[in-house]
């Protein structure tokens, strides 16, 4: 459990390390694409730790990285060609996104530090929590981008049923920024502020008690 | 779309760091000595370049008629990967441990957003083949003129007081935001 525990909090890819944020901000305009693009780079990650692990013992060491980039690719194509034939609607608004999870540095993080050098159990369980870290914190940028930004709490647009809700209260009086990048950035400095912030009380009062 | 247009809207209008968000990572961790983002961005543009143009021939070329453009992602990653080991193999036998720091950063490029994202950006607007080399050319032009206008706001910020807890990433990511609405006032740059 705690491999799951450490890639939820205190390694969470996307506001401790920054790592695979980069192209994935694109998405979070609004909280259904988010949703939808992290379900995806969770099995990616599943099935590319499980794949990585069962190699690991065969794979030379030279030729961990080509071998990692290649299964990655390979599971993205997959899952790109699935939503494109299921979900064409959600494939065009993920757009290059999607694609883009094949050089994703959650992914890639996990592979090289993780995956190449553990059992598969352990790959497994380290892989849920950072692929369920990335789908929390990218989640909460797009709660905030869209609720502010458009008023709205969409979960799922691409089919006949549509799930989500408007906020009256928020969706007439509409923050346009938050649905520009530049929205984007402010929202991720400021949760990143907020957690720096708390963590630093947090150490405060740990060296407090130390003291007394 | 012409040459200049593509590399107007991929560097200015629609900066493909900006409003994209590829590369991002990229410009917020290379510090604040202005001579090495215009070196690492030289390397950004030389390396989507040559990637934007080898796989617009090999999307065109090979997987459109052969009829599976879905494999472009493998294609492409892969196809990197290789054209920029060559690069590296190149760089070292041409300017030996001298200019080292090309081969350093030809492997930061190749799994980057910016280089990838180029490549689909260009397949998935079915872009000609010049217009692919703007659009490489142009992911080094806005990482440098992000890149520099990041490091020179952060110089001025290491000097000012500022709070504790927004030292660092989030000081990086609010000045980010920043550029970015400077960067809508080129929104009507392009006739449309």
């Amino acid at each position: 459990m705690g491999e799951i525990a450490r890639g939820i909090g205190r390694e969470n890819p996307v506001f401790m390390t920054a790592l695979g944020l980069c192209p994935s901000l694109a998405v979070t305009a609004y909280f259904s694409s988010a949703l939808a693009l992290s379900l995806i780079l969770i099995v990616v990650l599943l099935a590319t730790a499980v794949s990585i692990s069962l190699l690991n013992a065969v794979v030379p060491k030279q030729l961990q990285l080509v071998v990692g980039v290649a299964i990655l690719a390979t599971f993205v194509t997959i899952a790109d060609v699935l939503v494109t034939v299921h979900i064409p609607p959600l494939a065009e608004q993920l757009g290059i996104y999607l694609p883009l999870l094949a050089i994703n540095g959650v992914i890639l993080n996990q592979a090289h530090h993780v995956a190449w050098r553990h059992s598969v159990g352990r790959s497994v369980l380290d892989a849920l929590g950072r692929g369920v870290g990335f789908l929390i914190g990218l989640s909460l940028i797009a709660i905030v981008r869209e609720l502010l930004g458009s008023g709205t709490l969409t979960i799922w647009l691409w089919s006949e049923a549509t799930v989500g809700l408007v906020v009256p209260a928020l969706s007439s009086h509409r923050v346009l920024i938050f649905a520009t990048s530049a929205g984007a950035f402010m929202v991720v400095a400021y949760i990143k502020a907020i957690m720096n912030h708390r963590a630093a009380k947090r150490a405060e009062r740990a060296r407090q008690e130390i003291s007394t | 779309m012409s040459f200049i247009a593509i590399i107007i809207l991929l560097a200015l209008t629609a900066n493909l760091i900006l409003d994209q968000f590829l590369g991002v990572c990229l410009v917020a961790e290379t510090g604040r000595d202005l001579l090495g983002i215009v070196f690492l961005g030289a390397v950004v543009a030389f390396v989507a370049a040559a990637t934007a143009a080898v796989n617009w021939l090999l999307y065109n070329g090979v997987l459109l008629p052969l009829g599976v453009p879905f494999f472009r992602t493998i294609v492409f990653v892969l196809s990197n990967i290789g054209l920029v080991t060559v690069f590296v193999l190149v760089a070292r036998s041409a300017v030996g441990g001298r200019l080292s720091r090309i081969a350093d950063h030809l492997a930061i490029v190749v799994t980057n957003s910016l280089v990838l994202g180029v490549s689909l950006l260009v397949t998935d607007e079915g872009l000609g083949f010049i217009s692919a080399l703007g659009a490489g050319l142009a992911a080094g032009i806005a990482f440098i003129v992000v890149g520099t206008a990041l490091a020179t706001i952060r110089e001025q910020l290491e000097i000012e007081w500022t709070p504790k807890a927004m030292r660092g990433m989030p000081l990086t990511f609010l000045t980010l935001a920043l550029i970015a609405l400077a960067f809508l006032a080129f929104e009507h740059v392009l006739p449309q």
